[in-house]
């Protein structure tokens, strides 16, 4: 038990209480000067950061987003694969190859494929008469929620994959019990399967909202946060202040702050679940 | 890209670089086996001159004895780890890369850099290595006021490519002035058929290296004497307006974020007809495996502004950490993999404008280039700014990204007085720390 309990200490306790430490120091890799003690300047000075405010509600957008997509999205996959017909084996193996492919090489491919010059994506939709298409990357109302639909390419398929699992967990009673009742197909959808698969669709919403929040990997790829900031997540922001802009206790400050956000987050979800169940 | 050297020649030239040294030195009295032994560890970023220089360490071992273990890592990682091996270990590194645009102020502060005037005056140094034979403008670079800290390698200058046949075809002249160019670039500009008239970068933080031969056209500097920022001076909202103006213009459609990842492509496929940026970016176009205007690609200095043609110049090199308890044999290795002989030979293999003029003038470059390329970069050398891709402070990356969101501003049409007030604001908020 005791062992057990330190190892938990030395993975989990320490790297956040090293964490707090840091932030409340200016700290800098550079070496002219050592750490020094500087209190709660951090994250006072984190009230007045314009950039990191915008990126807090940037990122609050994505999640919005992502969860607004990826969960209704996925689930009516699952719906759909839950069904028998003959290609359904087909589609499930397909449906997981965005999610095992590297989110950095996928980036890179979407973003070659929405070239507006080479990319096929502007050449498919002139096939279909949408001559001018918008420019996905590069127009700041654009940017984000064309990272929030690659997002979704890659991740929905998880999202399907648990609800799978979830339906087919369900009982069969009710449904059973309903069919006598002469109830309709949405009939037996809305007032069955969907309260029945609420504690699935929570967990599959807590794990993407995890995800949402500390997205980096194809923002830094396919944008670097731009075009300007318009599309700087706050983990990228917290990425560029700590090791690219050298502000180590700063960054760290910004790191609690997130960790606060997800932490937070969880719990609301994790309450949401509990009630649900 | 063409040369008249063969693989085998080319090997020989290596092969002879490696005997021919210890026999010359020690017909000058010059003991390179006097630190035989030796273990160094050197930290570099990947770069063509760091890939052949490794392949070089056993002719190194073979000349001086000195073993040295060769650390290349992805740049993005190597300017993480070096800061933190420099600090929290000093002695673990005894030479390492630099760019001294990105890192020499912060780099000089920490006092990371050995001086080197006094070891290269020094017996340590070889007769026959001969640093009079830089290209002075070049060895500035590598200096923080007045004092060498590293030996510059290549020349990194910004100029003018452009697509012959596009311009022949709209009767076009390779532009030299500013005017002539945003007239040229409107002129060849082809929207319809897909052909942007003018490429660069178009993300914020990478613009601030291909604007900043504007501004100093327009007689602009990034700091003054006292290292106060004038980005909000009248030559920077210039630069601003003519960077604004012609992209939007006659720039890709896309031009806001994009990277010289997504730029130089552009133009290699045919699809812009000029494109400013580093020298380098000539081997992508002269490559017939990717490149589908091998033989249209012209090369011309920058056009001219009011006050006339300044492209930049950066160049990375080897220095010696002030840590280092071994640097004697750092400055033998350093001085090894610098020397005539191998600079012939590395330019040979990565075709990179050698920083040593003897070489620059040699068959082995003037051969492997075309002869506007040269004449381009001998024209852009004496005049180029040292160090000039960005203000030379500590706080580069975040200094480089205010100003890039007035660049990203201004394409986007907004107001370029404006843009550069905000960035000078920020920037002085960012230099007081």
């Amino acid at each position: 038990m005791l062992p057990a309990l330190l190892a938990i200490v030395l993975v989990m306790a320490f790297p956040l209480l090293y964490l707090l430490f840091m932030s409340v120091h200016k700290w800098s890799m550079v070496g002219y000067e050592p750490p020094s003690f500087v209190g709660s300047s951090n994250f006072v000075a984190l009230i007045n950061d314009r950039r990191f405010i915008e990126s807090l509600a940037r990122t609050l957008y994505f999640t919005a987003l992502g969860l607004l997509s990826n969960i209704p999205l996925g689930f009516a996959i699952a719906l759909l694969l839950a069904e028998n017909f003959p290609t359904r084996n087909v589609l499930r193996a397909l449906l997981i190859l965005p999610m095992v492919a590297t989110p950095v090489a996928m980036g890179l491919v979407w973003v070659v494929m929405l070239d507006p010059s080479l990319g096929v994506v502007r050449y498919l939709l002139g096939l279909v008469g949408l001559d001018s298409p918008p420019l996905w990357l590069s127009d700041t109302a654009w940017v984000v929620p064309t990272l929030v639909a690659v997002d979704a390419w890659m991740w929905t398929p998880m999202v399907a994959l648990i609800c799978m699992a979830g339906l087919a967990a369900l009982p069969a009673e009710p449904f059973e019990a309903a069919m006598v009742d002469g109830a309709s197909v949405w009939q037996r959808f809305w007032y069955i399967t969907l309260p029945l698969m609420m504690p699935t669709l929570v967990v599959a919403a807590m794990l993407r909202l995890m995800d949402l929040l500390k997205v980096i990997d194809i923002v830094y790829v396919m944008t670097g946060g731009g075009p300007g900031h318009a599309s700087e997540t706050i983990n990228l922001y917290n990425y560029l202040v700590a090791l690219a802009y050298d502000k180590v206790g700063y960054g760290a400050s910004v790191a609690l702050v997130l960790f606060a956000l997800v932490l937070a987050s969880t719990i609301i979800l994790a309450r949401l679940r509990g009630g649900q169940s | 890209m063409s040369t008249t050297y063969t693989r085998r020649q080319t090997l020989a030239v290596i092969a002879g670089a490696t005997a021919m040294l210890p026999q010359r030195a020690s017909a000058a009295g010059f003991d390179w086996k006097r630190y035989s032994g030796t273990q160094l560890r050197f930290m570099v970023s990947t770069h063509p001159w760091t890939d052949w220089a490794q392949k070089q360490l056993p002719g190194l071992v073979e000349a001086t004895g000195i073993k040295v273990s060769w650390e290349i890592l992805y740049e993005d990682q190597f300017r993480q780890k070096l800061p933190l091996t420099l600090r929290s270990d000093p002695g673990a590194v005894d030479g390492f890369f630099t760019l001294p645009s990105w890192d020499a102020a912060a780099f000089a502060r920490a006092k990371w850099y050995q001086p080197l005037d006094q070891i290269i005056r020094s017996d340590l140094t070889s007769p026959d290595w001969d640093f009079s034979d830089f290209f002075p403008n070049i060895l500035k670079i590598h200096s923080v006021g007045n004092e060498q800290i590293g030996i510059p390698i290549t020349i990194e200058l910004q100029t003018l490519f452009f697509n012959k046949s596009m311009l022949q075809a709209k009767r076009v002249a390779a532009p030299k002035t500013l005017d002539d160019m945003v007239v040229a670039a409107k002129a060849l500009d082809d929207r319809k058929n897909g052909v942007a008239g003018y490429v660069t970068r178009g993300d914020g933080v990478q613009a601030v290296y291909t604007i900043a031969p504007f501004l100093f056209a327009f007689g602009g500097r990034w700091l003054n004497e006292k290292g106060e920022p004038e980005i909000g001076d009248k030559p920077f909202v210039n630069a601003l307006k003519f960077y604004g103006e012609i992209l939007r213009a006659a720039g890709p459609p896309n031009i806001v974020g994009m990277q010289w990842k997504s730029t130089y492509p552009l133009f290699q496929q045919g699809r812009a007809a000029m494109f400013t940026d580093a020298t380098n970016f000539l081997a992508y176009f002269k490559d017939p495996k990717q490149s589908k205007i091998v033989d249209e690609v012209g090369v011309a200095p920058l056009p001219a502004g009011p006050s006339g043609s300044h492209s930049t110049v950066i160049s990375w090199g080897p220095a010696i950490a002030a840590s280092s308890k071994k640097k004697e044999a750092t400055w033998y290795a350093i001085q090894y993999l610098t020397s005539k002989v191998m600079s012939a030979a590395s330019t040979e293999v990565t075709h990179l404008p050698p920083a040593r003029q003897s070489v620059y003038t040699s068959d082995v470059f003037v051969k492997s280039v075309p002869a506007d390329m040269i004449e381009a970069t001998r024209q852009g050398i004496p005049n180029a700014v040292p160090n000039g891709a960005n203000p030379l402070v500590v706080q580069v990356p975040e200094v480089r990204s205010a100003i890039g969101t007035a660049i990203v501003a201004v394409l986007q049409g907004g107001d370029a007085e404006k843009a550069a007030n905000d960035a000078q604001k920020q920037v002085l908020q960012i230099l007081k720390g």
